[in-house]
């Protein structure tokens, strides 16, 4: 397991030079200078290459880059240009309403993804069975930023029940008032992962449910949620498990909008306003350690299925 | 029964977390339990002479107010910073060593002073004092004031190629000029980047960067900096110690601050839409910048009031004046011709009270407002626009109109120009990009032919961006710097201005960028918030809220 393990982090890391290099490429090929943005509409030409110069953005990119590098082996992402702070800190700063964030949406989108999957692979081609995929496809089909509006608009505005805005650290209001603020944009972001989730509990449930073993235990006069629960679910485990670690890998990067739209201070919204700024740093910073999550989060479901089902062997 | 499972789970997940959290009527904000009620006695232990008697109906002391920012404040160094979501903050905590009144006129701030066109004098205010009790002394401003000539571009070319510097006379600064300085007294008292007074020890460990440590924040003004929580909020708390100026009649900043309100929450909030929405739910008192589509829903909540404040920003197109075929002038002066001013505002601002017509790039209420256009502006006259494109050397190319949608006005005015000057046979391709690649795109003569712009008014015409040669646009004269510098070199504001009539209508004859009108901001607060700013820049010093 050990030597698995190691493996993989071995092998993640060409993964992780590349994301770096593209992304070190990219957010300078594209238009906008950072000391542009840092210094106003009235900055003049020679202001502006003063700061660039002042920033090091005019030295080659391939020096820029390997001493970025240099840095990164080091635990060192650079300073952002606009906080003037190291990104490492800008980025653990706003961890924490992210994390939270995700793993609150990932909780109520697999709750609701999996119940409305075994309903309907429980009821195959039945009324529920085509109610619950019509409302999968709709959950797929509805942006999350339109979901959250329309949750701002009902339970916020109309019915103030939640906040609409804003954010309290778990040090500040305890958890029940963190979990509070972000009961709406977990919603919002839990409600469209639940459809994906649901279309492959229904598919991993439909295939167990016709095996041998389920007959056999409906033969033995097992009550139907044991059967359900413990031996189908159990056996259709894996996929839901891929799909459920891939929406908790998209929900880390893809926060940025929810997070603009309920004005939660997390990663999502500072790669947000770093793009718009220009901060190259902390928008290196953002996008490399995205992809660390992405690996590890990988890395964890596949360590989960030995778990779940002690059959498998690493290699 | 199945459905009313499911339906009820729903519901029931939903409601957890209300029910856990002792689900009540109001959204929670973020503002801490121990928040005191408001009272209508102030919490200073030394109240000031000046304050006023509280009245029933008039303004009390207490509360918090939260009112928001459009980014996160990165620095809160008044001095250094040039960013205006910095600045909100900032000018709470630092004071100016001279105050601006809304019309310009200059009065005592943390310093008193005389001037006499020649020798300028600032002794420093009685009873003033720094956030940790220390009493200002010549000596910090001395050091504030060589950190300020050090740093900002303005004090330099103001005042310290105007003058022999500031020089410690006693118990006085005294600055002697050796040329005249029209501008010597607004740039010390400006908002952005005027002398703000610092402790000489501040001054000295950051000498040419921005104080980064947040206990090294120790200002002069009516409140004291208490935390920043990035990406949240800047919080700060009425300074006990605080001595409002007596400054009778002055208006803006140079009116007395009083710090009606306990504290002041500063939150960071970029989307507009969430601004007001928060003003909406009560997360927030005050929200700036209702978009056009949400003013009837505010007007007629009984919970909110709209108010109305100008916002010094005129809605304008820049035409590259150094390359391709906008140089020129005629086909420039055809654009103006064919454009109804009335119709550029309102794709810019959405509402006919969200604007005013001005042909000029001061505002209105300015004492610099002149409305000379050569009779040009909002004169839509499309013979007369064909006369002057057929004088032209307009071929039928294809103009580069380079914009943003992160701003709705740039956008939609961009659009509106290419549909009227499309009536005359004007191509215009509308290219939207975002902000950050329209400031790099606008700077490259190469790049395009006309940007919007959104132009600041500012406390002087000289000032105003498009006057510095190398700023985009490119537009240079030589006429354009005679009068500039014979607005430079008297103090005589009858003779400034007249030059800067003629500067006007010198704008108008080239026609190097063109002004729609002026913004006009509309700002949504809580019903029971009263006497918001009355100046283009925002403070909340004099805010205040009805007692709860």
């Amino acid at each position: 397991m050990v030597k698995y393990i190691l493996k993989r982090i071995i092998s993640a890391i060409p993964t992780l030079i590349i994301v770096s290099v593209l992304i070190f490429a990219l957010v300078r090929f594209i238009p906008g200078s950072p000391a542009q943005v840092m210094l106003g509409d009235d900055a003049t030409p020679d202001e502006i290459a003063a700061m660039e110069e002042k920033l090091g953005l005019n030295q080659p990119i391939v020096f820029q880059y390997v001493k970025w590098m240099a840095g990164v082996i080091k635990g060192d992402f650079g300073d952002s240009i606009y906080y003037h702070e190291p990104v490492l800190k800008i980025i653990t700063e706003r961890l924490e309403p992210t994390w939270i964030l995700v793993v609150y949406s990932i909780l109520i989108g697999t709750v609701l993804g999996m119940f409305f999957g075994i309903i309907a692979a429980l009821y195959r081609n039945r009324f529920l069975d085509k109610l619950c995929m019509v409302l999968s496809i709709l959950g797929i089909s509805m942006p999350g930023f339109w979901i959250g509006m329309n949750l701002i608009i009902l339970l916020a505005v109309k019915n103030p029940i939640f906040p609409s805005v804003g954010y309290m650290s778990i040090a500040d209001g305890g958890l029940s008032q963190t979990l509070y603020f972000l009961t709406l944009p977990a919603f919002a972001m839990g409600i469209q992962r639940s459809a994906s989730i649901a279309r492959v509990t229904r598919s991993s449930m439909l295939d167990v449910l016709g095996d041998d073993y389920i007959r056999t235990a409906r033969a033995k006069g097992l009550k139907k949620t044991k059967i359900v629960f413990v031996h189908a679910l159990k056996n259709a485990a894996n996929p839901i498990l891929t799909q459920v670690g891939i929406s908790v890998a998209h929900l880390m990067g893809g926060s940025v909008v929810i997070e603009k739209l309920f004005n939660v201070p997390g990663i999502g919204r500072l790669a947000y306003d770093s793009i718009s700024r220009r901060d190259y740093p902390a928008i290196q910073g953002h996008v490399l350690f995205v992809a660390v999550v992405y690996v590890v989060i990988n890395l964890i479901i596949d360590l989960l299925y030995k778990v779940n089902d002690p059959r498998i062997q690493y290699n | 029964m199945k459905s009313r499972v499911i339906a009820l789970l729903l519901v029931a997940a939903l409601c957890l977390t209300a029910l856990l959290n002792g689900c009540t009527s109001k959204p929670a904000t973020t503002e801490p339990a121990t928040t005191e009620p408001a009272t209508t006695e102030p919490a200073t232990t030394e109240p000031a002479a000046t304050e006023p008697e509280p009245e029933n109906e008039g303004p009390v002391y207490g509360g918090v107010l939260k009112v928001t920012i459009n980014t996160d404040a990165t620095s809160l160094d008044a001095m250094m910073t040039s960013s205006a979501d910095n600045q909100v903050p900032a000018t709470h905590i630092f004071e100016t060593a001279l105050f601006p009144d809304a019309g310009g006129q200059i009065w005592p701030g943390v310093c008193d002073y005389t001037f006499d066109g020649e020798v300028l004098t600032l002794t420093v205010r009685d009873g003033v004092t720094f956030h940790n009790g220390d009493p200002v002394t010549i000596d910090d401003v001395y050091a504030s004031s060589q950190r300020w000539l050090a740093n900002v571009k303005a004090a330099q070319k103001q005042i310290g190629d105007k003058s022999d510097g500031f020089t410690v006379d006693g118990d006085s600064i005294v600055v002697h000029f050796n040329q005249p300085a029209p501008l010597a007294l607004q740039t010390l008292a400006q908002y952005d980047q005027g002398l703000y007074i610092m402790p000489k020890a501040i001054c000295e460990k950051y000498p040419d960067s921005d104080i980064n440590v947040e206990s090294d924040l120790i200002g002069t003004g009516p409140y004291k900096f208490v935390e920043h929580k990035a990406d949240q909020y800047v919080r700060v708390a009425r300074y006990d110690g605080y001595v409002p100026t007596a400054n009778e009649g002055a208006t803006g900043f140079a009116k007395p601050k009083m710090a009606y309100c306990d504290e002041i929450y500063f939150y960071s909030v970029n989307d507009k839409t969430t601004r007001i929405t928060g003003v909406q739910t009560g997360a927030y008192d005050i929200g700036v910048g209702v978009p056009s589509n949400m003013l009837a829903e505010m007007g007629s909540d009984p919970n909110l009031r709209l108010e109305f404040s100008d916002l010094g920003i005129m809605a304008c197109a820049i035409f590259n004046n150094e390359k391709g075929p906008c140089t020129d002038k005629n086909l420039r002066n055809a654009i103006l011709a064919c454009l109804d001013m009335d119709e550029m505002m309102l794709a810019a601002q959405g509402d006919a009270s969200l604007y005013r017509l001005n042909p000029s790039y001061m505002m209105t209420s300015s004492a610099w407002f002149t409305d000379e256009s050569l009779g040009k502006y909002n004169n839509r006259n499309l013979d007369k626009a064909k006369e002057y494109l057929a004088a032209s050397s307009y071929k039928g190319e294809t103009l580069r109109f380079v914009t943003t949608n992160a701003y709705d006005y740039f956008y939609n005015t961009a659009l509106r120009v290419a549909q009227f000057a499309g009536e005359i046979g004007i191509t215009i391709d509308v290219q939207s990009y975002d902000n950050a690649t329209l400031k790099e795109y606008r700077s490259n003569p190469d790049m395009f032919d006309i940007f919007s712009g959104g132009l600041t008014a500012k406390a002087d015409p000289t000032q105003i961006a498009f006057m510095d040669d190398s700023w985009a646009g490119f537009w240079k004269n030589e006429k354009k710097t005679e009068l500039l510098d014979t607005m430079s070199s008297t103090t005589d504001f009858d003779t400034r201005y007249a030059a800067w009539v003629d500067l006007q209508k010198l704008i108008y004859e080239e026609v190097p960028n063109i002004t729609f009108g002026e913004r006009i901001n509309p700002i949504v607060c809580r019903a029971n918030v009263h006497d918001i700013f009355e100046t283009t820049n925002k403070y909340y010093w004099n805010t205040w809220k009805d007692a709860e």
